[in-house]
């Protein structure tokens, strides 16, 4: 195998995002690099590529220590889009048709102009539940489906909003200040966690880690 | 050295008190200290860096000295930690010591 082989290797067996990826193949290929030159610059400078790849160790267990930290922020981030789905939901449903003001249609007979928009907002946030289960199931495609349930649910936000704006424009009376910005409070809420998980800004407790 | 995995960190943490140092560099020193008892395969000290980096404890970043490297730093955090650690080890080496070297 030569060095090549073994980042290519690696790459096969890495289930991690995208910049960690990158990260940990260009930091292994720098230090196996590192390796080849002192070995070359050694007395014996024979099959230097092949024992420092012996000594780095198998691709295989090097990427499941990887793997092992990954799945466990993959999964956080699933439950956190678990949590956030059940935080828009409840923005939705009680903040803006109850607790803000009322619609003066009937709930069944919303004008056609804000019914699409919260219909495929519901379809959105039932996706980002599909997918962020499935994250919390699998093992190969956890990452992709986590990362797809956050975009579900950043798509079933922005129909959300739009849907509210919509319906402002139909309901009598502009909502007060504070309606609004604790609503947007509620979905930055329901968004934040999930992404700083997945794009590693939130720190996982070390114990969960290990 | 299936033993040594449980302290893998401490002994991290203990290399990069020193002086800030890049996964190869903190695999030659641990080898080094250790007079080679320490002869880890060379990739199980990244997954250790990365989650240390995780928990807070090290700051990374690429630095070009002739070569491009990822250079890992002990934060104030990290440096608290490594004092508990040293700590805690001290209190258990004593202990086990004290049992284990008992001649009855």
């Amino acid at each position: 195998m030569t060095l090549n082989d073994y980042v290519a290797a690696l790459a096969r067996e890495l289930r991690v995002g995208p910049s960690r990826r990158r990260r940990i193949l260009a930091e292994v290929e720098d230090h196996l690099r590192a390796s080849v030159d002192e070995g070359l610059a050694s007395d014996v400078p024979r099959d230097v590529e092949e024992a420092a790849l012996a000594r780095f160790g198998p691709a295989e267990d090097l990427a499941a220590g990887f793997n092992r930290q990954w799945r466990v922020r993959t999964r956080l981030a699933a439950a956190a889009v678990l949590g956030g789905a059940g935080v828009l939901f409840v923005s939705v449903q009680r903040l803006m048709e109850g607790w803000v003001r009322p619609a003066p249609w009937p709930e069944d007979a919303a004008p056609a102009a804000v019914a699409w928009q919260s219909g495929t907002a519901e379809a959105c946030l039932f996706a980002a539940v599909g997918l962020a289960l499935l994250a919390l199931a699998g093992r190969r495609w956890s990452a992709a489906a986590a990362g797809c349930a956050l975009v579900a649910l950043a798509l079933a936000a922005a129909f959300v909003s739009h849907y509210d704006v919509e319906r402002a424009a139909l309901v009598a009376g502009p909502p007060a200040n504070w309606e609004l910005a604790g609503v947007c409070v509620l979905r930055a809420a329901a968004l934040l966690p999930a992404a700083l998980l997945l794009v590693g800004r939130l720190r996982v407790p070390r114990v969960l880690l290990t | 050295m299936s033993e040594l995995h449980g302290h893998l960190d401490l002994l991290v943490l203990a290399v990069l008190a020193d002086a800030p140092a890049h996964g190869y560099a903190v695999i030659e020193e641990l080898r080094r200290r250790s007079a080679g008892a320490f002869d880890l395969p060379e990739g199980t000290v990244y997954p250790a860096l990365h989650r240390l980096e995780t928990s807070g404890f090290l700051t990374s970043r690429w630095e070009a000295h002739g070569r491009r490297r990822r250079v890992y730093r002990l934060t104030r955090r990290g440096r608290g930690r490594l004092e508990r650690g040293r700590s805690d080890w001290s209190a258990f080496a004593g202990a086990v010591t004290t049992v284990v070297g008992e001649a009855r």
